[in-house]
């Protein structure tokens, strides 16, 4: 590996770190005793210093401090405030259920932006542009939850084609293991939030697709690979397309944490557990290790997107020399 | 010898009309071009900025941008018109009988494709390839244009000038095409390169005996290059011929001004150039394009388009397009001094 990616590498680990930081403190400083849900005040003075003890929170906060970074590194975010089980456990399961909504959409909104983008774009002037571009700007700017809820109550309630909500019919899988992944039940639980986000993420890939093959149309490489005698198709899709990859490639992987992080509204709406409603009620009982957890999660998922689309940047575009 | 030389041509253009579309109407780029190129001639093509060479060359190639439109004309390739055959025809004579190297080899080729690569697939276009041919071939071309061939591998931003214009040349050959086109080939590059790419160019085209036009503004270059050249004024061809001749005894006041305006080194001769400028090619002109700047012209100069004439001479034919071209003799003489033009623009 080269020394850039060694650099690299050793600037997000920093990143990541300083959030680390910043959260532990952020939420020590934070108005009221984060405590307080788990150590009632009602107890007797005594039993909540003995409580303390156990939490280590009678301890200097450097020795806190220092306690947290040991935690993390052996992944251990300690026990829900709310459950009393292992907070890694119980983000694991949530995470995937996001994964599942959120990347296969994100992936499907991003090709599929992509290619109708190129298409209308290198056509110029179609009908179907004008309307899609009017629609996409429009679509950008509506808050997300309320496309949702327009999608429910006329797919689900009026047209009665989807469910309303969950991730399966509750209590069709009692124990919510892995089989419920594999049911057709699952399937069209999951169709409509997919459908939605797909749509609301397709408008970002496709206007910038658009615009970034229009800035190439006129470029002198375009026209040389014409008069090579390509077709049409392979002017468009090995060469303008090619090129105008560049931005969209590299702004997928940044996204996918953000998206992670934005699947809070969706998953309300649909009462889709995964790590937006996870965050959502942690935040609602007050369980602080939830919540410090799936901001790290995400802080994380961030920085390595980040690093993700540097790496694809690289292989993309050779003018790039790392060093 | 001149029934031998019609029949040899490659490219025959004629009544060529080429409009571009603007918001504000039309603008009229070519005009009435006739010429023909025959087998392995090298051709200058020479005017000033705007005056429609670009448009020329992309009329031949088949690629004017959206708003230009052919309105009337033939462009023949070995006597099949170009304008009327399918698409799919006219794909597949593109690079393969005609190539083109172009105005700025800088940005024709693209950045994020290896240059090898980008040569292969011309010939991808055209037949299949396999790897270890295509391999061989792109050795060979490098060879031939004097670029390492362990070069082909590397993205056009490692390679310098000189040698993306001399990949460009490459890719040009790769098809072993019958006309080879070159939109001011060098201008972005120092004359030492410049010479030594031309040097190359012509050995190149004495062993494979392409056509070549070579489009350019430096009249010199065509002079050391060209066998005969052709002068264009805002969209119309004025005057054809050997560049000897033409150099040496210019019919057209447009050319003697050209010709002027070239600064000899080592003369005390000053460079003059035509006062003026084009006309707006929106506009429409019933007489000669050039009478607004012509210390010529005559009222017939500006109300009729002046014809085509052909003159028999030793180096084969010539073609003028001025209505007073036998005044051009005398003229000639008078042009050097910069009175003769000041005072037309006065007018
Ligand atoms: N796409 C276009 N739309 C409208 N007008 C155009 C277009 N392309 C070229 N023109 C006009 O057509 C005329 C001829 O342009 P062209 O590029 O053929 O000139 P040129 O002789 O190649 O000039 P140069 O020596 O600067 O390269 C110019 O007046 C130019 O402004
Ligand atoms: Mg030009």
């Amino acid at each position: 590996m080269s020394s850039f990616w060694l650099r690299r590498l050793w600037h997000s680990a920093l990143t990541l770190f300083t959030m680390l930081t910043l959260m532990f403190f952020m939420f020590r400083m934070l108005p009221g005793d984060p405590t307080a849900t788990v150590i009632s005040p009602a107890l007797y003075p005594k039993a909540q210093e003995a409580l303390k003890i156990q939490f280590g929170l009678d301890k200097p906060l450097w020795e806190q401090y220092l306690r947290y970074l040991g935690n993390l590194a052996t992944l251990d975010f300690g026990l829900s405030f709310h459950t009393g089980r292992p907070v890694a456990e119980e983000i694991g399961g949530r995470l995937l259920n996001t994964i599942l909504l959120v990347f296969p959409s994100m992936i499907a909104a991003y090709v599929l932006g992509s290619f109708v983008g190129a298409i209308l774009g290198w056509k110029r002037g179609s009908k179907t542009e004008a309307i899609l571009v009017f629609v996409s700007t429009a679509l950008q700017s509506a808050p997300v939850f309320w496309l949702s809820m327009i999608a429910i109550l006329f797919f689900s309630i009026k047209l009665d084609l989807f469910p309303v909500g969950h991730i399966v019919t509750p209590g069709m899988f009692p124990d919510e293991d892995w089989r419920m992944y594999f049911s057709l039940d699952f399937l069209h639980h999951l169709a409509l939030p997919f459908l939605i986000n797909t749509i609301y993420n397709f408008c970002f890939p496709f206007l910038l697709m658009r615009s970034s093959i229009l800035a190439t149309v006129g470029e002198e490489y375009i026209e040389l690979a014409r008069m090579k005698g390509l077709t049409e198709k392979a002017v468009l899709y090995r060469h303008a397309m090619r090129n105008s990859l560049l931005p969209i490639a590299t702004t997928l992987p940044m996204t996918l944490g953000w998206a992670v992080a934005g699947s809070v509204v969706i998953e309300t709406v649909f009462s889709w557990p995964g790590l937006g409603l996870l965050m959502v009620e942690a935040v609602g009982h007050s369980d602080f290790p939830m919540v410090q957890a799936a901001f790290l999660l995400i802080a994380a998922l961030t920085v390595a997107g980040t690093l993700m689309a540097d790496l694809l940047y690289s292989i993309l575009d050779p003018r790039i020399v790392n060093h | 010898m001149r029934e031998q030389q019609e029949n040899a041509a490659v490219l025959r253009v004629r009544g060529l009309n080429v409009d571009y579309q603007t918001k504000k109407g039309a603008a009229k780029a070519l005009k009435d071009i006739d010429f023909a190129i025959h087998a392995g001639e090298r051709v200058g093509l020479v005017g000033e900025s705007g005056c429609g060479k670009s448009t020329l060359l992309k009329t031949i190639m088949g690629v004017l941008p959206k708003n230009g439109d052919v309105t009337s004309g033939r462009i023949e390739l070995d006597g099949v018109n170009l304008l009327e055959v399918d698409d799919e025809t006219r794909r597949k004579a593109r690079w393969a009988e005609v190539a083109m190297i172009t105005q700025s080899a800088l940005n024709a080729l693209n950045p994020v494709r290896r240059v090898g690569d980008q040569i292969i697939e011309a010939v991808r276009a055209h037949r299949p390839i396999d790897k270890q041919e295509a391999n061989a071939l792109v050795h060979r071309l490098f060879e031939m244009v004097g670029v390492a061939p362990e070069r082909a591998r590397d993205y056009p931003h490692q390679f310098s000038g000189g040698m993306r214009q001399r990949a460009v040349i490459a890719m040009a050959l790769a098809l072993s095409p019958k006309m080879i086109v070159a939109d001011e080939p060098t201008t972005a590059l120092d004359v030492i390169v410049q010479d030594q790419i031309f040097a190359r160019l012509r050995e190149l085209q004495a062993e494979n005996q392409f056509a070549l036009i070579l489009v350019t503004h430096d009249l010199a270059l065509v002079a050391e290059n060209c066998q005969r050249v052709m002068v264009m004024y805002a969209g119309t061809l004025v005057e054809s011929g050997p560049t000897e001749e033409v150099i040496a005894a210019p019919k057209h006041p447009y050319t003697i001004g050209l010709i002027n305006a070239v600064s000899v080194l080592g003369s005390d001769k000053q460079p003059i150039s035509i006062p003026g400028s084009p006309p707006d090619l929106m506009e429409k002109i019933d007489g000669c394009r050039f009478a607004q700047r012509c210390p010529l012209a005559t009222s017939i100069c500006k109300d009729q388009m002046p014809e085509a004439v052909v003159i028999a001479s030793p180096g084969g034919e010539r073609m003028v397009r001025c209505h007073h071209w036998q005044q051009a003799e005398d003229f000639a003489l008078r042009a050097s001094n910069p009175d003769v033009w000041q005072s037309v623009s006065a007018v």
